[in-house]
Parts: structure tokens; sequence; C-alpha cells
């Protein structure tokens, strides 16, 4: 097979494997809480939004109204309608370029499916920033600053609710369609030099058999892609890394957890792990230095907006507030993530505090006398 | 003379037997023993996780039936059947009514007393469950995947239709009976002492659809007026004939604790359910009256409707000879239970000192042989000799049911001496003891009553708590008690209480049920003449005196949530429908001074409250169900001005509205 049929095919290859984004979805938002352990969802597709189950958008919908987000409606999405002529153009240029063969048109077509996806992408982030900021006025709930966009990509804890975005299939077999139409072009460039060069040569060119593998391998790819996708019914964490309320007993403060948020655990070196009720009990069992100050220990706190997930005290700050009251009286709410760390701060008021600081706090707080005024 | 001795006789060997059983018992204490923290292990179901069998129990006089995880004993959801449940509407919202009508008129209320899975080729299916109602006679049908009641059925001619709802292998048929016999002709005013000549224990057979589950009833077999008390089916190689135990075989009327009590053997009634079914095909009985109402539910319009019927086929015994037979049976049997391999036939002595085993294969053989005692009205009573294969020694005091582990022993209920016995299906000897607390009446083992028993858990279903919990006055609820059978002994786990009376039980493997559990009722096929689908569509309508309310209920508010224009004297209905979607996210509906009851909508169903307003004023109107963070704010007002005011119909959520 000539060099220059292998690129036409390649070409070719590039436009069809672009069929597939009519029935798969490009992108995939996932949402879990408490109450939705299983997760709501939806997936973004050229033509349409639709949701992991029957009824989710129905039902994010109604969750949305209450922080004065829009209703998501695909028949009002431009992009969605336009979106499917843009892909059923590049598939038919793309066929045509592979019956013309020439290099160059190749590389245009690239370029015009490349200019069309970012703009695709920057319609998607425009639309998701709006879809999260632009807020209706009259929401029951508001907290100031507070807005909802879900990542384009990765996860995101917006309050109850930990948002994830990731590409999706559909969007795996644009990427694909990208690579063989720059192989296309790379194979068919190489052939016209050769020729013009008239050295015969040694075929260079990769065989029809080795593309057809890289091929399968790319497809297996994106098999595996979607089969991986991130899960988004947990932390990463077992469940055993949860703080249990009811059950932990706090060695410090005595009795069991009640309220998971606002508490923290020590994990020694040997592994075991101490739960406490608060992290001013947390901080006052550290005090009265029982554990071996020589020994590693993992010093982690819920936190608190999240209500189960545990981060490193160090990582987290402590806002120091006079309007929520925590369990054992010194109102310290730990938070991991800067946003909310100002979101908490404006909502609630009051100091932000390091660790050690919480400490130092919790060590004037447990010494009557002449530190307490 | 003699009775007096006989009864001084029996309560001496009574007095020995508690005293025996007693020491008994003591012995077999310790076997019965475990650690509690291993007893604590088995029944441990984390939070979060899932139980491995779902348990159904029977309310008896609650009318309901309950659900449960086994072996957690944690209670799931408590299904209204035969009474009218206040929590969720059932029996007071316009769809749900009809479901409790009758040929007596609307009975808010039963005894509800066997819950019976449906079958396939002997094994529960987990498509419906079927449970009785016993004082006004009838049979319900309670769909699985919704776990509600969709059809009603009443059986006439009937006085307490306690031996039901057990099915046939493949739920061919469901049975019925009389446990009070009467005149099979309805409404007949005769003196009571007439007993013998004009009352009839009539047995009742309904045929279930086998792609939709709705019953009909089909004949009825025209008995002496003895007092049918349980009946099983049979299985494999007898599953085409049906058992009922009988007591009163005296045809007593009055004081029964001793005038029914005084033969030494009643009967077992066994019925070759398939030749009766084939000869009534072919016109055997003859048409007779009775009424009954036949409710069902529309699962399209989520209404039920009633139908009322007059007329049944009834059958005669010696018209199809060769179909019904008595086997004597020691001291007015209660409980017949079939082993898994369809041979044997245990009956409940409740009265007897031992348990009596018959054999099916020998009673075919003895039906062959013509070894028949007597006729008693045409019905062959063969020779007790020879169909009795074995009589377990030393049962306790008044076994009453039995059930299987399909690995060769029987668990048979003890009553008066409060304990569960096992015993081997081939030494017919009792092998291990464990006390029951107290006064045990059915017993369930996982799949027990079943071709194919799990040898897992026996759930003893008992009459009294008594000391077992903290006390709760002088009337407590009744317990039950969680065994495991897996080993060879039998070990206490837990001791629960229940909700009314939990009669009976089933279970079945939690993988056979919880895929098929429905989240909510898909709004876009709702058919009910009176939905609402969107908030825009909602509005109030006027015909004559009747208002009708069309409303929607989606997270946080009514539309409409004001109404005005109401009048004293009006009628108001309020068609309310759930918008929801989503799993378990459910509205209510309360008005003050309603004289019914809130009604609970499940995601995407339609129900409506009557509301006959008596007095003008202002009145509110809220959810019921804590639905969403804004819960409190769901609420309204209706306006009812007197009768003739003339005010006019308006109505409005926000801007929304009449005008």
């Amino acid at each position: 097979m000539s060099t220059r049929t292998r690129s036409r095919l390649l070409m070719a290859l590039a436009a069809l494997v672009m069929l597939p984004v009519f029935v798969s979805p490009l992108w995939t938002i996932g949402l879990v809480a408490p109450q939705y352990s299983d997760g709501l969802g939806m997936y973004i597709y050229v033509n349409d939004i639709v949701g992991h189950e029957r009824h989710d958008i129905q039902n994010i919908n109604i969750l949305n109204h209450y922080i004065g987000m829009q209703e998501i409606d695909p028949e009002t999405v431009p992009a969605l309608e336009i979106m499917p002529i843009v892909l059923a153009g590049l598939v038919i240029t793309g066929l045509l370029v592979a019956v013309i063969g020439k290099p160059w048109l190749m590389v245009g077509w690239l370029g015009a499916f490349l200019v069309a996806g970012g703009a695709g992408m920057v319609e998607f982030y425009a639309w998701n920033i709006d879809y999260g900021h632009n807020l209706s006025p009259d929401a029951p709930i508001r907290i100031p600053d507070m807005t909802y966009s879900p990542p384009i990509i990765g996860t995101e804890q917006l309050l109850n609710i930990r948002a994830s975005s990731w590409p999706h299939l559909g969007s795996l077999y644009l990427a694909i369609s990208a690579l063989l139409a720059a192989a296309a072009a790379f194979v068919g460039f190489r052939g016209r030099r050769r020729e013009k060069g008239e050295a015969q040569g040694g075929d260079a060119a990769p065989k029809p058999a080795s593309l057809a593998a890289a091929f399968v391998v790319l497809l297996f790819v994106a098999g595996c892609g979607s089969a991986e996708e991130p899960r988004l019914d947990s932390a990463g964490e077992a469940p055993g890394d949860r703080i249990v309320y009811g059950v932990d007993e706090d060695p410090f403060c005595g009795d069991t957890v009640e309220a998971v948020r606002w508490g923290g655990e020590i994990v020694t070196p040997a592994g075991e792990r101490l739960r406490f009720r608060s992290v001013e009990c947390l901080a006052g069992y550290l005090l009265e230095g029982r554990l071996d100050p020589d020994e590693a220990h993992q010093v982690r706190v819920v936190d608190f907006p999240h209500g189960w997930k545990l981060v490193d005290a160090s990582e987290a700050r402590f806002l120091h507030t006079p309007n929520l009251s925590s369990p054992d009286g010194s109102r310290l709410l730990a938070i991991e993530a800067p946003q909310m760390q100002r979101n908490l701060q404006d909502a609630y008021t009051g100091p932000l505090l390091t660790w050690e600081e919480v400490l130092e706090l919790v060590r004037e707080e447990r010494t009557p006398g002449e530190n307490r005024s | 003379m003699f009775r007096t001795h006989s009864r001084i006789r029996k309560g001496f060997a009574i007095a020995l037997m508690a005293f025996l059983v007693a020491f008994l018992a003591a012995c077999a204490g310790d076997s019965g023993m475990i650690g509690t923290g291993d007893a604590a292990e088995r029944v441990y179901v984390a939070p979060g996780d899932y139980d491995e069998y779902y348990g159904f129990f029977s309310g008896g006089y609650s009318g309901q039936l309950s659900v449960w995880g086994l072996p957690s004993a944690r209670l799931f959801k408590v299904i209204p059947v035969f009474s009218q449940d206040p929590e969720s509407g059932y029996g007071y919202s316009e769809e749900t009514r009809p479901l409790l009508q009758t040929s007596y008129g609307f009975i808010p209320w039963d005894d509800s007393h066997h819950p019976q899975l449906s079958r396939t080729d002997g094994l529960a299916d987990g498509r419906w469950i079927f449970i009785n109602g016993n004082n006004t006679p009838r049979i319900a049908r309670i769909d699985l995947e919704k776990f509600e009641t969709v059809e009603i059925l009443e059986l006439p001619n009937t006085g307490g239709n306690h031996a039901s709802s057990f099915p046939t292998s493949n739920n061919e048929y469901l049975v019925g009976a009389t446990r009070f016999s009467i005149p099979a002709e309805e409404d007949l005013d005769v003196p009571i002492d007439t007993y013998k000549e004009n009352f009839d224990g009539l047995l009742t057979f309904v045929k279930v659809d086998e792609n939709s589950g709705e019953m009909a009833l089909d004949f009825q077999i025209r008995m002496p007026p003895y007092h049918y008390d349980l009946g099983r089916a049979g299985m494999g190689p007898s599953s085409d004939w049906v058992f009922f135990t009988s007591y009163n075989v005296e045809e007593a009327h009055t004081l029964l604790e001793i005038e029914a009590s005084r033969y030494d053997k009643d009967f077992i009634a066994a019925v070759n359910w398939r030749m009766v079914a084939e000869a009534v095909e072919n016109g055997a009985g003859q048409d007779m009256p009775g009424q009954y109402y036949h409710n069902r539910y529309d699962p399209g319009t989520g209404i039920a409707s009633s139908e009322a019927h007059n007329g049944v086929r009834v059958v005669d015994p010696t018209e199809i000879p060769g179909a019904v037979f008595f086997l004597p049976t020691p001291k007015s049997p209660h409980g017949v239970d079939i082993d898994p391999t369809g041979e044997f036939i245990v009956a409940g002595g409740k009265l007897a000192t031992v348990i009596p085993v018959h054999s099916f294969s020998q009673m075919i053989q003895a039906i062959e042989d013509g070894r028949i005692e007597e006729e008693i009205d045409g019905i062959p009573v063969l020779e007790y000799e020879a169909t009795m294969v074995g009589e377990v020694q030393d049962p306790g005091l008044g076994p009453l049911h039995t059930e299987f582990d399909g690995e060769g022993y029987a668990y048979t209920s003890v009553y008066i001496s409060s304990e569960i016995v096992k015993w081997s299906l081939e030494t017919f000897e009792v092998v291990d003891r464990i006390d029951a607390y107290y006064s045990i009446g059915h017993l369930m083992l996982t799949g027990g009553d079943t071709q194919d028993p799990d040898a897992r858990y026996l759930v003893g279903l008992t009459k009294t708590a008594r000391d077992r919990f903290l006390p709760v006055g002088p009337k407590q609820n009744h317990p039950a008690q969680l065994y495991d059978v897996s080993g060879g002994q039998m070990t206490l786990l837990k001791d629960f209480p229940t909700i009314g009376e939990p009669h009976y039980a089933q279970a079945i493997r939690a993988d056979l049920l919880q895929p098929n559990s429905a989240r909510i009722y898909e709004l876009s096929e709702n058919q009910h003449p009176h939905v609402t689908r969107r908030p825009g569509e909602a509005r109030v309508e006027r015909d004559g005196n009747v208002v009708r309310v069309y409303m929607t209920s989606i997270r946080s508010h009514f539309t409409p949530d004001n109404i005005e224009g109401v009048h004293v004297g009006d009628t108001v209905y309020f068609h309310v429908t759930n918008l929801e979607q989503d799993w378990d996210v459910v509205h209510g509906i309360a008005i003050k001074g309603a004289q019914n009851a809130e009604i609970l909508l499940a995601p995407g169903q339609t129900k409506t409250l009557k509301w006959v307003p008596t007095r003008t004023g202002i009145y509110p109107f809220y959810c019921t169900a804590f639905c969403s963070a804004l819960h409190q704010e769901m609420q309204g007002y209706v306006r009812v001005s007197p009768e003739g005011a003339g005010t006019e119909l308006l109505w409005r959520t926000g801007t929304r509205g009449s005008n």
C-alpha cells in the first residue's frame, strides 16, 4: 500500500471515528450528597443533556432552585443545536479531504476541528459560569459570595454536594480523531517528501497492520478511560476511615461522638485511631502530652462543610466563630478549601486560625487564671 | 360421670407432662445457650448494609402486614391491608376506600393471619404476597414492586376465613375455609340449635391469574359443618392435593371449649383440587347465591374500584368420588404442614401428647386398597393405621405448627410448654428443643413451608411478652424470637417486639425482591382522571356543591396555595399530584377540621382528600411529610364563606393563579 493510500485511509478513519460522538456523551457531571449516595448527574451530548438516571435533570433542577440556580433545559441551549451541525460538517469534510488526499488539507481540517473544539469548550465554560453564578435574587437560600459552578474537570465540594466533572467517551473519540488526522497528515507529508527526494529507500512509514493495532489500542484505552472514570460515590476512602457517630468513643472528653462534622482523629504510627468528638477535645488530648512526642502521629480533623472527610489538621483552617456552638464549647470549625473558609467566615464571622493557633487557644482556655481575661 | 372422670385423668396427665417438660427444657436449656457476643454478631447488620432476608409478618388484629429485615429484625414498613391507616391515608383517600368495601358495607378493619408469598414450582417467587382477613372473610393481594395492597376479594358463605391464604405450588388456587361453620344459604334466619341440619362447612378455591395475579372465586366445596382450621397445599407428588384440619366433628354450637374436645379424633380433610376443578369445568356443582365484593386497584389510574358479585359454584363431594377423603387425626388438630418432599403430612394435635404424621403415599395406597373405616355424608374416612407413619413422642404440650429445614428435620411450635422442638423425619424422634418467650403460635423457618427451604433462620411468633422487655403497662406488644438453625442445634439470637399480633410470617431472600422494588410512580404513566401534570394546570373547579381542587406538590410549595370561594355546604375534593420523580420524596396534605386523615403521596402519585367544611373561616393546610429544607413553608390557606355568600372562586400560588 502506498503511503498516499495509508494517509487517506487514516484521514477517512479520523472522520469516521467521529460518528459515535453523535451517540456518546462528551462530558459527565456527577453530584454526590449525603442524601444522594448513589449520586445524581448528567451527561452532555453534542445535541442534548440527559440525566444519569431518567429523572436526574428534574431532580437536579428541584434541588438547585433553593439556591437560585437556573433550570437546565436542553431546549434552550443554542450550542446543542449548533454542535451536531459542526460535527456532521467535520465528518463530511473529513471524508472529502480523505478522497482528495492532500496533506495540507488534512492539516487545515485538523485546524478547523481544533478551533471548533476550542470554541465548544469556551462555550461550555461560559455556560458553566453562568449556570453557577447567575443566581436568582429570590432564592430561599442565599450564602454571601457563594457560587455553584461545577468544575470543568475535577472534583469540588459545593455546600453539601460534591460535584465532579470529567470528559466522557465522546471526548475520547474526538481525541482519537485528532490523533488520526495528525497521523494522516504526517504520513502524507512524509510520503510526498520521499517522492520528491526520489529516494526509493526503506519503508519507513508504519505498516498498516501496526497502524490498525495502534487504533485498536486507542479504542481500548478509550474503553478503559470510561471504565476508570472516577467513582463519584466515595472520597477514595474506605468506610472504616470515617468517624462513626454513636460508636466511636472520645478518649479525652469521654462519651461517644455525637456529630461527626465537629470531630477529628489521631492516627498513631501503629495504626491505632483515636477519635474525638470535637477539635477542642483533640487539641486537649494532644496538650496533655500522653503521646510520645518522638513518634509521627497523624492528626486529622473533619472538614466541617463536607461532613465526614478527614483532612490533615495542618492543612485546614479553623473558623473560631461566636455564632455556632461546637460540642465542647470552643466554637472551632475545621475547613479545608480556601473558598469555603472565606464563605463560612462571611456567613458566621470570626477569625480563621491555623492548627498551631488552635492549640494555643485551647491551651489558654484550659488554663484557668491569668491568661484568661 | 364418665366425662368428669376422663377430665380429671386428662388434667393429671397434663400436670405430669408439664412437670416433665419443664424438667426436659431445663436440661435442654444449655444446648440452646450461646455467648451473647456471638449472637450479637450474627444479627448485626452494619449501618448502611442490607439484611439477608425480607420478612413479612402479619399484623394479626392490626389488620396489616409488616416488612422486616432478617437477621437484624429492623422494621422497614407497615403495609396497610385490611385496616384504615391514618399515617398514609390508606382507606381514607377516595382512591383507596373502595378496597375496604364488602357485602356488609365499608369495613375498616380485619384480623390478618397468614401471609403467603406467591409461588412458582413450589418456591416463593417474590411477585405478590397474599394474606387472609379472618373476621369479614377476605383475601388480599399485595404487590411486591410497590409494596402496596392492590386487590381484596371477599369470600361468601364463610365464617372466619382462617385456613387461608395458602397457595398451591404454582398459585393455581388459593384456599379459604370456614372456621366457624354457618348456613351456606346466606342470611338464613334459623335457630342456632338447628346446627346439624342447617349449618355447612364450605371450603373455598380462588383462582389466581398467572400473569396479573388477579384473583377470581372459582368454586366452593360443601363439607359437613365442622370447623376448618388450617390448610396447606401439597408439594411435588402431593401437589394436586390440599389438606385442611378440622375440629368440632362433635358439631357443637355452644361451649366449644368442652363440647368440641370430646372425641379422641378429628379429621384432616384431603381434597384433590385438580380433580374438583376439572369436574367444575365440566359442569359439576350448582350455582348458589352468595354475595361478595371484589375490589381491585388499577395501577394506571391509581384508583381502586369495587365490584359486587352474587353467586358461587358449590360442589358436593359426593358428586366427585375420589376427590375428598378424611384422615382421622388425634385431638382437634390445628396446623397441617407438608414437608418439602410432599410425602409427610404433619398435624399439630393441639391437645394431643404426640405429633401425628401421615404419609401421602400411604394415603394413596389406602385409597387404592379401599381401607375405609366409614363414610360421613358420603365422604370416605380412611383407616388411621393405614395413613399414619409415625407419632413423635414427647413433643411437649400443645404442638401447633411445623416447618422444615429440607435436611430431614422438622420444627414444631409447642404452645402450652412454650418451646420449639426439632425432630427427625426419619426416626420421628425429638433431637433438640429450645424455649419460646412466651406461648408460641406459628413459627417460620426461612423458606420452611416451600419445596426448598433455606436452613438459616427460624422465627418464633409468640403471643405474650410478659417480662421480656421494659414493661409498657398491662397490654404489651407481641414479640417474636429469631433463632439460628444453620448449625446442628437451634440457638436464640434475638427477641424483639412487633406490630399487632405477628400471627404468621414469610421470608424471602433479599436478592429476589430488592432489585424489583420501585422507586417512583412514573408521572408520565399516571392515568388518574384528576391528575395535574404541571403547576400551570393547577386550578379550582366548581360543579354545583362540589369543588375540585387540582393541586400539585413539589418542593416546597403547593399550587394553588390560596383558595377562596369555598362555602359551607360544599364538598371539597383535593386532587393532589406529587410532581416529584425522585425516590422517597414524599409530600402529604392535611387540612384543619378534616374528618378523615392526612394523605401521603409517593412521588408521581395522585390522591384525593375529601373535605366538608362545616364552619366559616380561614383553614390552613400543610404538607405533612418532611419533604425538604423548606417543608415548614409548604402550606396554604382556604377561605370558607357562609352558605350562599357568593364569594368568587379564586386561587393562586405567588403570581400564578386564577386572575
